[in-house]
Order: C-alpha cells, then sequence, then structure tokens
C-alpha cells in the first residue's frame, strides 16, 4: 500500500470516523482504524460493533492495500500536522505504517486488516431518502430524551416508524417523552418500526453538516441493522431489539392551563433560576397564578431564586414542579420562537410544543414535592 | 443544662406496673429466658447488685437472681420521652435531643425571662416528676461537657450547679472515668504517666498530651479544664436513617434475612417520609459471624421515597452482595444522600402515583393502629427487640382488636387487620371457581390459539398463581401467607359458551386461604378477558365464588349447593 494525501482532508476523516472507536474494549483490534485504498481514494473504517462509520478521501493511490493502526495515535499525529501532502507506505513484513512529509518521519505498528470485524458496504432492504437538514432536527430533538440506563436497552434509543411518506420519532427515558414526525421518500411497503441506538444517531447528526445531497437509509431485511450513506460518509449500526413502550398513551389529550412564552426568555430564566436547584435534584417550581408565571428554586443550604416570565396564562392556576434539566434540553433545540406549556395538574405530564409547527412534541412528567 | 431520666426504661416500667415498685427491675431483650441480648436498663433497686446497662443479660441473671426482667417496649419508652421532651419545649426553645432519656438544653440569654438555671432546674425536674411521674437528673453549666458530667454526678434525682469560672475546678477532684470521651484505654495510658484525677489530666501540659494522643489528647486536655465549645444543637435534617437488627441466633435461611431486611427498610422509609426526604442511596449492613461487619450500597437512579424502588434496590444488593451459606448475626437496612422529598414521577409507569398513595397509606394505618397491624407481603414484621433507633420515632399507641361482627371492622368502622397470632397453625386447603362467558368466535379464536395476544389459557393460569401469592397485596387487610400450592385450571365450556376456572390453594398457616384461591380465579378471568378482548369486547366474568375449605377452627366446610 502506498498512498499520497494531504493531512488536512486525511485528518477530517479521521476525526468524523474516530468517533466509532470505542474507548472501552476488550477487542484491541477495535481501538484501530482500517485503512484501505479503493478507486477513488483511501477508504478509512472505525466500527465498536455496535455502530460503524467510513469515509472514503481523495488520495493518490500508488500500490493498493490496507492495514489497520492506532485511531488514537494516527489521528493525533494528521490533525496536528500542517495542512501538506503525507506520503503513506506500508511495509507489509513489520506491518508498520511510514507516514513522512517534509519534516517528519513517522511509523507506527499496525494490526493485519484481516482481523478487522467487517463492516458491511452497504445493506439489503428497504430504502428510504431523507433531507439531511430535516434528520439532523428530528435527530436533535428526540435523542435528548432518550435514556442512558442499560438496564432497559430498548429506551437508549430512538423509536422511529416509517409509515407512507412520514416519519415518525420518538424516544423516552420514563421520565420525558420526544415525538418529531418528518416527510420521508420511502420505497412503498408496510409501516416499518425500528429501535435506532440514540449514540448512533447522534454519531449521525454530527457528521451531517447540512448541504449534503439526500440521505439514503437502508433498513435492513433482517429487522437488526440499518444503513445510512450520505455522499461520503456510510454510518451502519445496529438495531436495539425488544418491544418499545406504548408511547402515545402518555400523550395528554387536552390541558386545563396553558402557557405560552418567549422561547429564548424562558430559556434564559430556567437557566438562572436552576442555578440554585443544582443540589436539590435540579428541581424548579413554576408557578401560574393570576395570569403571572413564577419560577423558584431553593435549596436550604445554599439560597433561592424567584423570577417572573413574560407569558400569557389560559386556564386554571397551576403549581408544578420539574427536573429543569429537562426543560431546559427541549428549550435549547425546540427551534421555534414560542413554546406552549399544557397541564392538566401537579402530578400529570405535561405538554411542550412549538408555536406554530406540528410536528413536535414534548412530555415532561413533573416532580413530586411538598410545595 | 444537660438532662438525663434515671434508670429511664426501667422507670417507665415501673410507673405503669405499680407492683413493680422498689424491686429490682431489669430492661432487657424480648423477654425470653436463655436468650441473647443486653441489658438496657436497671433500676436503681437492681443496681447494687452490680447491674449495669449494656451488660449481657445473662450476667445480671445471675448477679442478681431474683430481679425481675422484663422486655424492651419501645413503643411505651417512646411515648413517656414524648411527653418529657413536650415538657422541655416549654424550657428552652434550643434543644439537643441524645436519646429518648437525655438532652441538652440551651438557656443562655433566658434568666430575665425565667430566673436563675438553677430555679429553672429545680422547676423543670419538680414538674416532669409531677407530669410524667419519672426522675430526672440535671447539670447546669457553662457548656455541654460539664453539664454532663454534673448531671451524672448525684444521679438519681440529682441538680447539680457549676457556676461559670469554677468548671475546671469542679472537675479537677473527679476521677478520669467521669470524663466524657476517657475511656479505661485511655484512662490506663494516663495512670501509667501518674494522671488519677482528671484535675491531674488538666496539669499536663499539651504538648505532651499531643504526643500522648495526638490531636485527640490536645481536645481531652481541654475538657479537662472544662472547656468544650460545642453549642447545643437542635437536631437538622438526618444525613442518613437506619435501622438494624440483631438476631436470637445466627440465620443462615436466606429467605428470612431478606424478609427481616426489607421489614427494617420498610420502617426506615417510613421514617423518610415523615421526614419528607428522598434517599439516592440504598445501604445494607450485614455481619456475619464472628465480628466480620460489611456495608453495601446501591445507588439509585433519581432520590426516592417509595417502598417499592427502595426495596428493588436493597433486593439486588441482597442477592449479589450477601454470602448465601454464611450465617448472618446482624442485619441492618438504611438509606442515605438524602434530599428534600422531590420524587421524579415516571411517564410510562402509571403506577407511580398510585404506588406513592399506598405507601402514604400505609404509614397512616401504622401510625393509627401501630407498626404491625400492617405490612408488605415480602417484609417481615420487625419485632421492636433489639431494634436500635436513631431517631425519635413517635407513633400512637395501637387500638386493641375488639370483637366485632365484622372481623375485618374495627369498633368505630375503621378497617383493620385482624391479630391472628394466637390462633394455632394448620394445614389449610380452599377451592373456588369462576367462569368467563363470552362469543362462540371468540372461545374457537381461544382455542386455536390465534390471537394476538398469545396463548390464553397458560398465560390466565400463571396469572391466577401468580394473583394467588399477591393476594395480601391487592386486599387491604388480608394477611400475607406462604403458599404450599397453588394450582389454576382453565377448561373450555362450548356449552356456556366460555371457560371455566378453577382454582385450589394450600398453606399451613394460621388463617385461610379462601381469598387467595378467589383472587386466583378473579385474575385468571380478568387475564383471560385482558387477552381476548379484541375479538370479543362484551365478555363477562360469572360467577366467581368458594367452593370448599379445609383446615382452621370452623373445620372442612364445603359449599351447599
Amino acid at each position: 500500500m502506498k498512498v499520497t494525501v494531504t493531512a488536512g482532508s486525511l485528518g477530517q476523516g479521521l476525526q468524523v470516523v474516530s468517533r466509532a472507536v470505542s474507548s472501552r474494549t476488550t477487542l484491541p483490534i477495535l481501538n484501530n482504524i482500517l485503512l484501505q485504498t479503493t478507486d477513488t481514494g483511501l477508504q478509512l473504517t472505525a466500527t465498536n460493533l455496535e455502530i460503524g462509520i467510513r469515509q472514503v478521501i481523495p488520495a493518490e493511490v500508488a500500490e493498493e492495500g490496507g492495514i489497520t493502526v492506532p485511531a488514537r495515535l494516527l489521528t493525533d499525529f494528521v490533525t496536528s500536522h500542517p495542512d501538506e501532502p503525507l506520503s503513506i507506505t506500508l511495509d507489509k513484513k513489520t506491518q508498520s505504517l511510514a507516514l513522512k512529509s517534509n519534516r517528519f518521519d513517522a511509523s507506527i505498528r499496525g494490526i493485519d486488516p484481516a482481523d478487522f470485524p467487517p463492516v458491511p458496504s452497504g445493506l439489503e432492504g428497504r430504502k428510504v431518502k431523507v433531507d439531511p437538514a430535516e434528520l439532523k432536527d428530528a435527530i436533535e430533538q428526540t435523542v435528548i430524551a432518550a435514556s442512558s440506563d442499560e438496564g432497559r436497552p430498548v429506551l437508549t434509543g430512538v423509536y422511529v416508524h416509517l409509515n407512507g411518506g412520514k416519519a415518525t420519532f420518538a424516544a423516552t427515558d420514563g421520565h420525558r417523552l420526544a415525538v418529531k414526525t418528518m416527510a420521508v421518500q420511502a420505497d412503498p411497503g408496510e409501516g416499518d418500526t425500528i429501535v435506532i441506538p440514540a449514540r448512533a444517531l447522534s454519531e449521525l447528526s454530527r457528521i451531517l453538516k447540512g448541504g449534503e445531497d439526500g440521505i439514503e437509509v437502508t433498513v435492513g431485511a433482517q429487522k437488526n441493522q440499518v444503513f445510512f450513506k450520505t455522499r461520503d460518509v456510510e454510518l451502519m449500526s445496529r438495531l436495539i431489539e425488544g418491544t418499545y413502550p406504548n408511547y402515545q398513551q402518555v400523550i395528554p389529550a387536552q390541558s386545563t392551563t396553558t402557557i405560552t412564552a418567549k422561547t429564548a426568555d424562558l430559556l434564559f430564566t430556567t437557566k438562572m433560576v436552576s442555578l440554585f436547584s443544582k443540589d436539590a435534584a435540579n428541581v424548579i417550581k413554576f408557578k401560574a397564578e393570576g395570569g403571572k408565571l413564577t419560577l423558584t428554586a431553593n435549596t436550604s443550604e445554599v439560597g433561592q431564586n424567584i423570577a417572573e416570565v413574560e407569558a400569557k396564562i389560559e386556564g386554571q392556576d397551576l403549581q408544578v414542579a420539574f427536573n429543569s434539566k429537562y426543560l431546559l434540553d427541549v428549550l435549547a433545540i425546540i427551534g421555534s420562537e414560542e413554546v406552549q406549556l399544557g397541564f392538566t395538574g401537579p402530578l400529570n405530564p405535561g405538554l411542550i410544543k412549538p408555536v406554530g409547527k406540528d410536528n413536535y412534541l414534548y412530555i415532561i412528567m413533573p416532580v413530586r414535592v411538598a410545595m | 443544662m444537660h438532662v438525663d431520666l434515671d434508670a429511664f426504661y426501667a422507670s417507665v416500667e415501673q410507673l405503669r406496673r405499680p407492683e413493680l415498685r422498689g424491686k429490682p427491675v431489669i430492661v432487657g431483650g424480648a423477654g425470653t429466658p436463655g436468650e441473647r441480648g443486653v441489658v438496657a436498663a436497671a433500676s436503681y433497686e437492681a443496681r447494687p447488685f452490680g447491674v449495669r446497662s449494656a451488660m449481657p443479660l445473662s450476667r445480671a441473671r445471675r448477679l442478681c437472681p431474683n430481679g425481675i426482667f422484663v422486655p424492651c417496649d419501645f413503643h411505651a419508652y417512646r411515648e413517656a420521652s414524648k411527653s418529657v421532651f413536650a415538657i422541655l419545649d416549654r424550657y428552652s426553645p434550643i434543644i439537643e435531643p441524645i436519646s429518648l432519656d437525655e438532652a441538652y438544653l440551651d438557656l443562655t440569654g433566658q434568666e430575665a425571662l425565667m430566673g436563675p438555671p438553677a430555679g429553672v432546674a429545680t422547676r423543670l425536674r419538680d414538674e416532669v416528676k409531677t407530669r410524667s411521674g419519672l426522675d430526672l437528673s440535671i447539670g447546669v453549666a457553662s457548656c455541654k461537657l460539664v453539664a454532663k458530667v454534673a448531671s451524672e454526678l448525684r444521679k438519681p434525682r440529682g441538680l447539680v450547679v457549676v457556676r461559670p469560672g469554677e468548671e475546671a475546678s469542679f472537675l479537677a477532684p473527679l476521677p478520669l472515668s467521669r470524663l466524657p470521651g476517657c475511656g479505661p484505654a485511655t484512662a490506663v495510658k494516663l495512670e501509667r504517666v501518674g494522671v488519677r484525677t482528671i484535675g491531674d489530666l488538666a496539669a499536663l501540659p499539651d504538648p505532651l498530651l499531643g504526643e500522648l494522643f495526638g490531636q485527640y489528647g490536645r481536645a481531652l486536655g481541654a475538657h479537662a479544664r472544662g472547656l468544650d465549645a460545642s453549642p447545643v444543637t437542635p437536631p437538622g435534617d438526618p444525613k442518613s436513617i437506619s435501622r438494624e437488627v440483631t438476631f436470637d441466633r445466627d440465620v443462615s435461611d436466606a429467605g428470612k434475612v431478606r424478609e427481616t431486611a426489607l421489614g427494617l427498610l420498610q420502617d426506615v422509609g417510613q421514617s423518610l417520609r415523615a421526614h419528607r426526604l428522598s434517599a439516592r442511596t440504598v445501604v445494607l449492613k450485614i455481619r456475619y459471624q464472628p465480628f466480620d461487619t460489611q456495608s453495601r450500597q446501591a445507588t439509585l437512579p433519581y432520590p426516592t421515597d417509595r417502598d417499592d424502588q427502595l426495596a428493588g434496590a436493597l433486593r439486588h444488593l441482597l442477592e449479589t452482595q450477601v454470602a448465601p451459606s454464611r450465617p448472618v448475626r446482624l442485619i441492618g437496612a438504611g438509606v442515605s444522600n438524602l434530599e428534600a422529598c422531590a420524587t421524579q414521577l415516571s411517564l410510562l409507569e402509571s403506577r407511580s402515583p398510585r404506588l406513592a398513595m399506598l405507601d402514604a397509606q400505609l404509614d397512616q394505618l401504622r401510625g393509627r393502629f401501630g407498626e404491625h397491624v400492617i405490612s408488605r407481603g415480602t417484609a417481615a414484621p420487625t419485632h421492636q427487640k433489639d431494634v436500635r433507633r436513631d431517631d425519635l420515632g413517635r407513633r400512637v399507641k395501637a387500638a386493641k382488636p375488639k370483637t366485632a361482627k365484622l372481623t375485618h371492622i374495627g369498633p368505630s368502622g375503621e378497617a383493620r387487620m385482624v391479630d391472628i397470632s394466637a390462633k394455632p397453625v394448620s394445614n389449610r386447603e380452599a377451592r373456588a371457581r369462576g367462569s368467563v362467558k363470552m362469543s362462540q368466535a371468540a372461545l374457537e379464536a381461544i382455542l386455536r390459539g390465534n390471537l394476538p395476544k398469545g396463548e390464553v389459557i397458560g398465560t390466565a393460569r400463571i396469572a391466577g398463581i401468580q394473583a394467588a401469592k399477591r393476594t395480601s397485596e391487592l386486599i387491604p387487610m388480608c394477611h400475607p401467607l406462604a403458599l404450599t400450592m397453588v394450582d389454576v385450571v382453565c377448561r373450555p365450556d362450548r356449552a356456556l359458551p366460555g371457560i371455566q376456572i378453577e382454582s385450589v390453594v394450600r398453606c399451613v398457616a394460621r388463617t385461610g386461604a379462601e381469598m387467595e384461591a378467589l383472587t386466583a380465579v378473579a385474575a385468571a378471568a380478568l387475564t383471560i378477558v385482558d387477552m381476548a378482548k379484541s375479538v370479543d369486547r362484551w365478555m363477562t366474568i360469572e360467577d366467581i365464588e368458594l367452593l370448599a375449605k379445609r383446615g382452621g377452627k370452623s373445620g372442612d366446610l364445603r359449599r351447599p349447593d
């Protein structure tokens, strides 16, 4: 293997694929990135067995071949290197990769690519076309609600329901729920439901810069893998098995109190007030009374902060408490100028929606406190 | 001011049982002869025999063969303590309770209002005596340490006032053993350098004390000079809550260990809720013989005050952290990392508000009728013997069961669980039946096994068996029973058309299993309805009834048909 690349483009590619390198692994080769020559350039692949990411970067290929080298060292070396040509040569006998530039003459010990777990470059199954910007939005607006508790694996994923020209994304950690609907162009077929690991989607959203062409998504015929393909990058993820809870039944049908406020204002105020709830489980209290919305947080040994927020309040007076993190998470990504909060009492789920859009909703379960 | 009730437990016993007055009363253990346990209190009549608190009961028995041994009744002691603290409350706004029978009061700045401290102390002592009948020893001094030494100097009914500035001279002639924090080991070490009295100790230079005992030595020296800056601190929110129990005999049965731990945790949960706190960490303490104590803890994803969630964490600890084969001497359960009660409600678990309500109801029942009136099926009732309490739990006296026509309804109409402790254990069996009537089409679908929810009859059987085992959790006044056999048979009946359900439940217990048999049928029937409702919405559950029962006082009975 003998190729010439620029450090800049290799560095960018390495930064993308190394997101799939697992930090804790029992399989040493998974700390490595696979480098292979292709017709169009140099292909970089990394996987942690749950997700795999692949990108081809432009390169002049003088001799074909492949090797795996430690991701960390290669990435650090290349990204720190000035954006100049790098000539990369593999010494097959010693399995070490020589990286030469004007100033440096480095060589990195590698492992035979034959030991690298296969990462398929394509998948048999139903294909769906989506708009990258919309997909990025859908991911960012739902992954926040996914659980990080491995005790219930299905909740660490985002539930995706493909039906006709529509995809519904839903995620919940048992305390909050986010549901987003977006348009897609799908191969005809019955409704598909899959659960994609939230981590895989977060990585995908990081890769999506916007401005790409449509993304091709393939749901494996076995329903155990999903494959995303952008112009430069491929991302493969295994799917989570298990029955996703029936989230629809927790969506409140109506509300007895609705609060409408400016998103930025509510976000800022919640942030300020919640500084005083860090030691009290992040609990922040909402009081909607006499047409006024008051936010309060207090911790007996710290102090308290009370703030009034400009808001339109309709319906009954209400006092309700939340984990402020859940509210901050959604306000940061809801992407509308105004938000509407709907409640039916201090112990029932609260519904948050962007004003003027119908494709997103977020539900927070309150915290039970002595008011 | 330090106040200390004299021979508190023993005095309470003497107060409520006049025949014990003037006799050597020794309180400790559960009152069964030959048991392990220690003296919790000895009356002044027993002290000349050499009986002291914390001495093994067996030794006390040898020293004082004529002593009257009384089991601990913490309930009564708590009640008595509560009435005394109610009096203390009127003498100072700043009170630091140390235990049920001991407290510090801060009288600073109250002279103008209450008069000189010596007078206040006398009035307090007399008021406690007339109102509660209990004797009190009081020490008055400018700091907690000297006040404590003073109150212990002339027990019982002592009143010692140490004037400001006289602290050191008051302590000086006393033996080292009177100084709090100066135990036998320290005393021996001090005697080696010629120190016999607190005054000798006070005269030692700090550097020497530092050399002998490190940091602690300097504090000891200050104490000996009557210097103690610690303020009277009223109890704040607890940092942790725990209960533990030492078994009379080491226990190898993992089931019993688990039940006991869960029972203790239930107490902890109640106390937690009483303080309006939530816990993030559950702690399991376990002592194997001889002196191998281990403490294991589990952190919950978010703080909770709910029994079932705390119990889940504790169960996990028990399963993963307890050596199954080793006999257990002591078990304890507790919570720490406490926060102001803020329970994150769950979206998916719709039972969460109701489970919280169940805890509140159970707490209320236990508060009203005593702790043993009701407990979860999985938790052994925590009998009071040897249970150490770390807070002043305050509960009302248990209502005495009276005969009423409906046994589960008390004299004033409140629901209650019947005390069956006195009933003999016998072999019991109960049979019940019921049926689910449905459309022919639904029955056929069930028989063909092509319902979307799967195999109906097998699932219904399991549901029935599971429900029988949980009857006591479902039916409020039902006792938890250890069932020895449950079977549920579901027979399709084309003539009905529908499914006939029959259950048999057996146990060896003090009370019958009729409720369990009926619950089994009901749950099996509901399961059938749930699984087949997509085919037939209008199924009817009919004729759930008891067929027969065997065992118990009323003997064998069969449904008169």
